[in-house]
């Protein structure tokens, strides 16, 4: 090497030095969250640069997305989805829509659109026209809601490749999750995302009425330019905001160790900032809230830090920086109650009053969400019951703990509902008619999709802790947590932790409960104290505590479900004898000689087995106690007066 | 002046109390005959299980929920039970009225034989007007009914998150007022009748309007008063309910009982009010008084124009 070639290079070194300190002084790395080393297995890197036009409530975007392959093996062909294609009139979407509500009506302000301009990949050139529609769950040919594409050459092995989509969005009134609603926009499913490689294939089904999604970690830098009046939110952290000539302004958005990236606008947003210190460090609270929902705003903050707080002493920390709260408008609620990585919408109205737990309920909900699909990310199309049911039963754990017991779900006028109650009753309507092993596509229809989903996750897991224990099943769920965040596990992954965890060979339990579709129904067929003498013609006069009585206590299994439970009778003399039933046979007859007649008896003093499908044959009292129905005669025959009344007015 | 038609009125229900007795019995009586078979069906899932507490001590919606999903309990079951006792009353209701405007038309008390002579006299004369009553009432149904899709339109779609609802009050309003206006002018029509012995109801109608519309301000408080009394008597015991403790079933019957009666007394207050009303500017002095008559007979001493 000659000396002037040395001063070039030294040169060039020097140059390249200084451009770099200038980048990294222009750009710091940003971080999102309280780690300093990478969370998950960063699969892609997507770069979105986006322009939003909230009248035309259009999205002009370029993508580059970076995909490692960790597949451990070549890959040539890639599919992405689509989501915003649903919004037309034969997606499977909306085919479905229709099918399980045929009163739905398709208008057009639901139309929506997501249209990729040019797809290239760097190296291999426009591949633009090697983008095929595919619909592997129904065939639907008009279903445009996943696209694959075959490069010429395959990524080999720890690879990279690299993707530059230009694509366009319509945004459709929003229907379910996405879209505009006046000038509130909640921008979600709002790019192409590419599918997971997920036990050894590409899993990318097609967006379906009742499932969610399913994606792959990454980080995510986002820059969204939209009119300077709107105020922002998003996943991840605000790295910038700039102001353009043009009376726009560009605001950055950075994410890192999640596997997707939701973000709204509204100029109306009242923004209440908060911080919750948990045991990674200081989480931001950041609630974009509605002025006419200000009174809800301190409901949601309650809510979330008693949430954040329980989940971080439970469950395991939350690692990132920031979490979003959005607050829709009303008549946009169909966006609400909905979870994005670290951003999540709530669900309120200027109404509810404070006995109607619903604000604290949604924002509970969806913030668990970022354990139970954010961090650890189950595929939601194929188990649902993963993320929306384990989340529902810490639903019930949590709102419990924060609301009381019984008053969880309600508590007004003399009435309320607890969460085991409200998630067992969601469960009951369906309670057989399909296993929570089921596509979420596949069940009979939404409504035993919400109820298996959630409802019966819910009940099934509140059942378990009969069985193992509720500190061993909060134990369970840590370990899961702290074992599968930032992976996509199996429900074999959730229900070994488990066994693992408990100590015990669950899956006599299991078959039934989550693969099966056994329902739970035991009763107290009869209950009988008759005198030992009975056979005499003329019986000394019955002496209570020196009368001598046969009792007979007669314990049903009317459901297929087996469960072992325990079986309380209480007698006359204060004394109580609790009996183990395994529940293998169809029924049991106890009997007692005893200088007392039976109270009662009842299966389950302990209220634990929540799948039981009727708790009023639960227990049998040997005398009748008509004080209930006589209530609930009394409140019918003011209904009914009430009634004949306004009809007497036509008079 | 509307103050002496109003306590006229109320002394006229408390001098035939017996009268808002009665309606109040049959009221309760079939009430509680309307629910009798689904309380069977109540009984025989509640009386022997323990989780009927949690319905009598406290309220659990839950156990609620779950008690109308038990087979052949369903709450749903209860409504043709409370429909058809509703239609009951409703007849029962149009049959008396006669009766019961005719006592409180009377300076005396009107033996029993002479209320069910009034009662049946004028039955068939009230069949009709209900029958016109119901064709007025069509359009403002349907004006209600628009009310209702335009708020539940802004309350989806205007930016203002309470208007709807606003829009929604004031239509209800509205259409409560007219639905007063309506029914205080086919009130007058049928106080007209049995103090006319009327017989053709459009023209008790025609005159009705007349004497309802003409003299709005004076005729218009005696439902009003009575109206707002009912609602506001409804709150307060409905809040005193919310006061009575859960496992008090008898106290909270006898509050609700109350609102019962008072819906019931409010009613009547405002049929012996506009009979009031009817008797000292309507009828010119010295007319003489109808007496009642069977179906079928002669009317004798008609008033004036009515013929």
């Amino acid at each position: 090497m000659t000396q002037a070639r040395r001063l070039r290079c030294l040169a060039n070194v020097l140059a390249m030095a200084a451009c770099l300190g200038t980048l990294s002084a222009a750009q710091p790395t940003p971080s999102a969250t309280l780690s300093d080393k990478p969370l998950s297995q960063r699969w892609l890197d997507y770069n979105i640069d986006a322009r939003v036009n909230p009248q035309k409530h259009t999205i002009d975007a370029t993508e580059v997305l970076t995909w490692h392959n960790f597949t451990g093996q070549p890959q040539d062909t890639f599919p992405f989805h689509l989501y915003l294609n649903a919004f037309q009139p034969k997606s499977t979407f909306i085919s479905e829509s229709h099918l399980y509500s045929p009163d739905f009506q398709w208008k057009e302000k639901y139309y929506g659109a997501e249209e990729v301009k040019s797809l290239e990949v760097a190296g291999m050139g426009d591949l633009t026209s090697q983008m095929r529609f595919i619909s592997p769950d129904d065939g639907n040919a008009n279903d445009r809601t996943v696209f694959q594409v075959k490069l010429p050459k395959p990524v080999p092995p720890n690879g990279v490749v690299q993707f530059k989509i230009v694509f366009h969005d319509q945004l459709p009134e929003v229907l379910a999750r996405t879209g505009y609603k006046r000038d509130f926009i909640m921008g979600a499913q709002w790019f192409p995302k590419v599918g997971v490689w997920w036990q050894g294939a590409w899993n990318c089904h097609q967006f379906h009425r009742t499932t969610e999604f399913f994606a792959e970690f990454g980080t995510f830098e986002v820059k969204l330019t939209l009119p300077q009046n709107e105020v922002l939110g998003a996943s991840g952290v605000e790295v910038s905001s700039v102001n353009n000539p043009d009376g726009t302004k560009t605001v950055s958005f950075y994410g890192e160790d999640i596997h997707d990236f939701a973000w709204t606008a509204e100029p109306e947003y009242r923004v209440v900032m908060d911080t919750f210190q948990g045991s990674m460090g200081p989480v931001k609270i950041r609630m974009l809230v509605q002025p006419g929902h200000m009174d809800s705003a301190p409901r949601y903050l309650h809510a979330l830090k008693g949430t954040l707080d329980r989940f971080d002493k439970w469950y395991g920390p939350y690692p990132y920086k920031q979490i979003t709260l959005v607050d829709p408008p009303h008549g946009g609620l169909q966006a609400g109650g909905m979870e994005y990585p670290t951003l999540f919408t709530a669900d309120t109205t200027w109404w509810v009053p404070k006995g109607v737990l619903m604000p604290e309920l949604v924002t509970e909900h969806e913030f668990g969400h970022q354990y139970w699909y954010g961090m650890v990310a189950t595929n939601e199309f194929e188990n649902a019951w993963m993320d929306e049911g384990i989340n529902s039963y810490t639903e019930v754990k949590i709102m419990d703990s924060l609301y009381g017991k019984d008053t969880s779900i309600l508590n007004l006028l003399g009435a309320h509902l607890g969460e085991s109650d409200y998630q067992r009753i969601m469960y009951m309507p369906s309670a057989s008619d399909d296993p929570m092993m089921r596509f979420g596509w596949q069940y009979m229809n939404s409504s035993a999709y919400g109820a298996i989903t959630y409802g019966k996750t819910a009940t099934v897991l509140l059942t378990l802790e009969k069985v193992v224990g509720e500190k061993t099943m909060q134990r369970a769920l840590r370990t899961y947590f702290m074992r599968y965040r930032f992976t996509h596990p199996m429900p074999q992954d959730f229900l070994k932790t488990v066994e693992e965890v408990s100590g015990k060979d669950l899956g006599w339990y299991f078959q039934q409960a989550v693969y099966g579709t056994q329902v739970m129904d035991y009763e107290i067929l009869g209950v009988h104290s008759g005198r030992e003498d009975w056979y005499q013609k003329k019986p000394p006069k019955a002496k209570k505590g020196e009368t001598l009585y046969h009792s007979t206590v007669l314990v049903h299994r009317k459901g297929d479900f087996i469960f072992p439970v325990n079986v309380q009778v209480k007698f006359d003399n204060g004394e109580s004898v609790t009996e183990h039933w395994d529940g293998r046979d169809r029924w049991v007859r106890y009997q007692y000689d005893k200088k007392a007649r039976i109270v009662s008896a009842e299966i389950d003093p302990e209220h634990q087995a929540w799948l039981d499908k009727d708790f009023f044959n639960n227990s049998k009292t040997r005398e009748a106690n008509d004080v209930a129905h006589h209530k609930l005669a009394a409140y019918w025959t003011i209904v009914a007066q009430w009634c004949a009344q306004l009809l007497a007015w036509l008079v | 002046m509307e103050k002496g038609f109003l306590s006229d009125g109320c002394s006229r229900v408390w001098r035939h109390q017996r009268i808002l007795w009665w309606l109040f019995v049959v009221n309760l009586a079939l009430g509680h005959l309307s629910v009798f078979p689904v309380v069977g069906r109540w009984a025989g899932v509640l009386d022997h299980s323990l989780a009927a507490d949690q319905l009598y001590h406290g309220f659990n919606l839950g156990r609620y929920i779950e008690l109308g999903m038990q087979p052949g309990v369903g709450f749903g079951s209860a409504s043709p039970g409370i429909a058809a006792f509703a239609i009951l009353f409703f007849l029962f209701v149009l049959f008396v009225t006669g009766g019961i405007l005719e006592a409180y038309r009377s300076p005396y008390k009107i033996s029993t034989a002479d209320f069910f002579q009034a009662s049946g006299a004028y039955f068939w004369r009230f069949v009709r007007l209900l029958i016109m009553f119901v064709i007025v009432l069509i359009p403002v149904a349907i004006a209600a009914s628009a009310i209702r899709n335009w708020s539940r339109n802004l309350s989806d779609n205007a930016a203002p998150e309470k208007l709807g609802f606003w829009v929604d009050v004031a239509g209800a309003v509205v259409i409560w007022f007219i639905a007063m206006c309506l029914r205080l002018w086919f009130d007058v029509a049928q106080v007209h009748a049995v103090a006319t012995g009327e017989r053709a109801m459009r023209r008790a109608l025609k005159r009705a309007w007349g004497m309802t519309f003409g003299n709005f301000n004076g005729v218009f408080p005696l439902y009003l008063v009575p109206s707002l009394a009912a609602f506001v008597g409804m709150a307060v015991l409905l809040w005193i309910w919310t006061k009575v403790p859960s496992g008090d079933t008898g106290l909270a019957f006898i509050v609700l009982e109350i609102w019962m009666l008072v819906w019931l007394g409010t009613r009547l207050w405002q049929r012996a009010g506009e009979t009031a009303w009817y008797q000292r500017t309507q009828i010119p002095v010295g007319s003489p008084t109808v007496a009642v008559a069977a179906p079928g007979e002669a009317v004798p001493g008609m008033a004036a124009g009515s013929q």
